[in-house]
This record gives C-alpha cells, structure tokens and sequence, in this order.
C-alpha cells in the first residue's frame, strides 16, 4: 500500500470505522482515538494490507481496539439481555428512530457491533465473522438475536412511556 | 422455503440482506399469502439501522500521511556572517609543545655547540703552549732563551730528582733513542726551534719552542745513564722531533749530569697542573697513549713514568 493509498483509505472508510465505533461507545473522544489507532496499524501493516482489503482490516482492527477498550473500561456487558436499570433509566423518544437509537444501546457491544456492521456497511456474515472473529453461523444467530431484542424493546408499551 | 414455522428466520434474513432474488420473491409472496404477518415483516425490516451521513470524523486529516507532493517547503535560514564570536582567542588551547623554529634553534646551536668543541678540542694543544711557556720561564730566568750545554750534563739534570723537564702536556710523539737517524738529519731538523754552537752547545729557544711545541720533556737521569745509545727520550710532545733527539743525543754524549737547575719541578707541577685541567683531553691522551704503548714499547723495557712520559731506563 503506498502513501497515496493509504490516504484514499482515510478519505473513503474513516467515516465509516468512526460512525461505528461512536455508535457502539458513545464517546466521541474514545472513537476517535479507536479510529486513530487502527489507521496506525494499517500504516505500520501496509506491506500486508492491499487496497481491497483495507476496509475489512480496518473495521477488523477498529472492532478490537473497542473491545479492548470496552473491557478496559468495565463498561462491557457479557449478558445478552437488557440490564433492568438501562430498562429504567432509558429516554424514552416519540420516533421510531429514536427509540431505536435507545434500543441499540441496551445491546451487548457485540450485538451493536453486529448490527452497526451489517447495516452500516452492509458486510455479509462471513465478513463480520471476520471482523469479529467468528464463524459466519454465530453471526448470523447472535445477529438475528440482536434484531429480535430490538422488535421487543421498541414494541413494548412501556419502553415508548 | 419459508414456512409458517421459521418465517420469522427468513424475515430476518431478509431484513439483513442475506437472500437470493428468489429467496426474496418467496418471502414476500408468503406476506401476501398470510396478511397477519404483514406487520410483523414490517416491524423486523424497520429496525434496521442507516448511517448518518452528517456523523463524520472532524479532524480527519491527522490521519494522512503527507505524500512528497503534500509537504510545504520549508523555511531555511541562512547564517549571518556578521555575527561573530569576540573572544574567539581566548578560547583557544595552547599545547606544551616546543615550536618548531624553536627546536630548529637548538639544533642549530647544538651543531655550533658541537662544532666548537671539536675545534676546540682539536686547536687545544696549542692553546696551551702560551700557558706553559709562561711556566717554563717563569721557573728558570728572566730571558726568554735558555741555553743548554750539552757537554755538561750539569745544565740539564735536576739535582732532587735528576729529571729534566723542558715542557709539557700535549702529546702527539714519541721518540726512542735507539732509532735509526743521523745526526745530520737530526741537526738539520734542530734548526727549526733550536741553534747549534761550534762548541757542541744547543740553544733552544724556550719561547718558539713552546709556541710551536708543546711543553713538556723529560729527560732521563743521565747519571744513570751508561752509553747514549741506551738512553732513549719516551716522549710526547709536539716538539720538533728533531730538537728531541738531539738534545736527548747530545746529553747521553756528555760525560756526567750538571747540577739540576730550580725550575724542573716547577716545570712537572706545571704541567701537572694543565694536565689536570685539561679534562677529557686527559682521558683521549690517555687511551691514545696506551694504545701506543701497547703496539710500541718493548715488553722487557723498564719505564719511569713523569707526569705522561714513560722514560726507558736500562736495568
């Protein structure tokens, strides 16, 4: 990968890598430095890393710095329910949007992730298990669980109070 | 193929994208043929998310690398000549290190130093005749000629010691009696510092004889003396080889010793003296003289030793 390259990679998925990680960690400053360091090593890896693959790596490498992060933080949730006091303590939105926005939230960071990826960037399954360092069937189980958490958190009537 | 009991799968799959175009047609012909799980595959399809495009990274540029065409010249500044340092001499270390013109000097004075000690050395001998002329006739008379009879013995000999010392230190030769040379030969030498008188006397003028020579003689006790082919004059000197012997000849040919005048001893302590005085020039005359001595003098000849002369006396 050359410099000029590298640079079009910049231009055309930092965006994208920042957008994810924002909306899994909902820190600007946090996202940025992510961002920051998966750029990094696309650069320290540019021998190894060609152009049409340099998205993947850089999601790839994106999603791990935020896991790391998150574990660091003790801000990672290994259950797949929602906790009761997010339950509780969630804004409630008229929108839809919004409510989803609340929704997304309350998802595990690799459910968030997983959705982020797919619709986002609109990886298939065995691009995400890729990235996230699973087989394209527990993607598509832990993916589908996610959705499904989703529909219950917004169709409740007490989520939209 | 989508049915009543894994419809919700396959509404999933299609919220995310994952079927074919057929998969796609199954799926929502099976919404129309079941018109209650319409909503329901609504309701999956809008919990998917879309990028908000207005979210972007802000300062985005910190993460490009400025390519050759990308960097902005840079600003360089020329130094300013103008600007000097003061003191610049005293900064400077002096090393302990002799100049060379320095050294060049010693050489030189070295050279001359050297030079001059060899001239020297070399014009020393007669530097001291003055010296001891002065001696010589200082001890014996106010007149700067000393006659010396040699049909009497009496002129010559000391009465202490019964030496003869006519002059002294620098030693160049030496002369044996016994060796083949005329008298006339001898005589006609002689006249270069001394004169003959009809009546067998030598007149040897002390005064250009030790301007020439140097001073010191000895000459053997005469009285011990049987025959004057016997009597051999071991000297070294620069006195005319030729006044030497003659004197040396015409003593041994008289009868008996004269009475020994005053000034011999004061000649010998004078020469002593300058012998002393003379330093390293001592040591060479030394080494000089034995090494003569060795390749010359008989092993079965018996010497008397005054100052530096070695007289051979008959057993």
């Amino acid at each position: 990968m050359t410099e000029r390259e590298y640079n079009d990679c910049v231009d055309a998925h930092a965006d994208g890598v920042f957008r994810f990680i924002l909306k899994n960690l909902q820190h600007t400053e946090d996202a940025r430095d992510i961002v920051q360091t998966a750029f990094e090593k696309m650069w320290k890896n540019r021998d190894a890393v060609v152009r049409e693959t340099a998205k993947s790596y850089l999601f790839t490498v994106a999603y791990h710095q935020m896991i790391d992060h998150i574990r660091k933080s003790k801000k990672m949730k290994l259950t797949d329910s929602f906790s009761e006091d997010s339950r509780v303590s969630r804004e409630v939105s008229p929108s839809l949007k919004r409510e989803l926005e609340m929704a997304l939230q309350q998802l595990t960071p690799l459910q968030k992730s997983l959705i982020l990826l797919k619709d986002y960037e609109g990886y298939t399954y065995d691009e995400i298990g890729k990235i996230t360092a699973l087989n394209p069937s527990q993607v598509k189980v832990y993916l589908h669980r996610a959705r499904l958490q989703l529909r219950d958190f917004v169709g409740k009537p007490e989520n939209i109070i | 193929m989508i049915n009543l009991l894994n419809y919700e799968t396959f509404f999933l799959l299609y919220a995310d994208g994952e079927l074919s175009l057929s998969e796609e047609e199954s799926v929502l012909k099976f919404v129309e043929q079941h018109p209650l799980l319409e909503e329901e595959f609504n309701r999956i399809n809008s919990l998917t998310f879309t990028p908000d495009k207005g979210l972007v990274m802000m300062d985005k540029s910190m993460l490009r690398i400025q390519t050759p065409e990308e960097i902005e010249p840079v600003y360089s500044f020329e130094p300013d000549p103008s600007i000097v340092y003061p003191n610049r001499a005293g900064l400077y270390r002096k090393e302990n290190v002799l100049p060379v013109y320095w050294l060049r000097m010693v050489a030189v004075a070295a050279a001359l130093f050297f030079t001059m000690g060899i001239a020297w050395m070399v014009m020393g001998e007669k530097e001291n005749i003055p010296a001891i002329a002065k001696a010589s006739r200082g001890a014996t008379s106010p007149s700067s000629t000393e006659t010396v009879d040699m049909s009497s013995p009496t002129i010559i000999s000391p009465s202490s010691e019964n030496k003869i010392v006519v002059s002294a230190p620098n030693l160049s030769h030496r002369y044996v009696a016994g060796q083949e040379r005329t008298l006339a030969q001898t005589a006609s030498s002689m006249n270069a510092v001394g004169t003959e008188n009809p009546e067998g006397q030598v007149t040897i003028d002390l005064q250009q004889t030790t301007a020439i020579l140097t001073p010191q003689v000895v000459v053997p006790d005469l009285a011990a003396v049987s025959s004057p082919q016997q009597i051999s004059v071991h000297q070294k000197s620069n006195l005319s080889e030729a006044v030497l012997l003659a004197v040396a000849e015409r003593i041994a040919s008289t009868a008996a010793p004269m009475a020994p005048e005053p000034n011999a001893t004061m000649l010998i302590n004078a020469a002593m003296k300058e012998e002393k005085k003379s330093g390293f020039r001592a040591i060479l005359r030394t080494i000089n003289r034995r090494l003569l001595d060795e390749q010359e003098l008989p092993q079965d000849q018996k010497f008397i030793q005054v100052a530096n002369f070695n007289i051979p006396v008959n057993k």
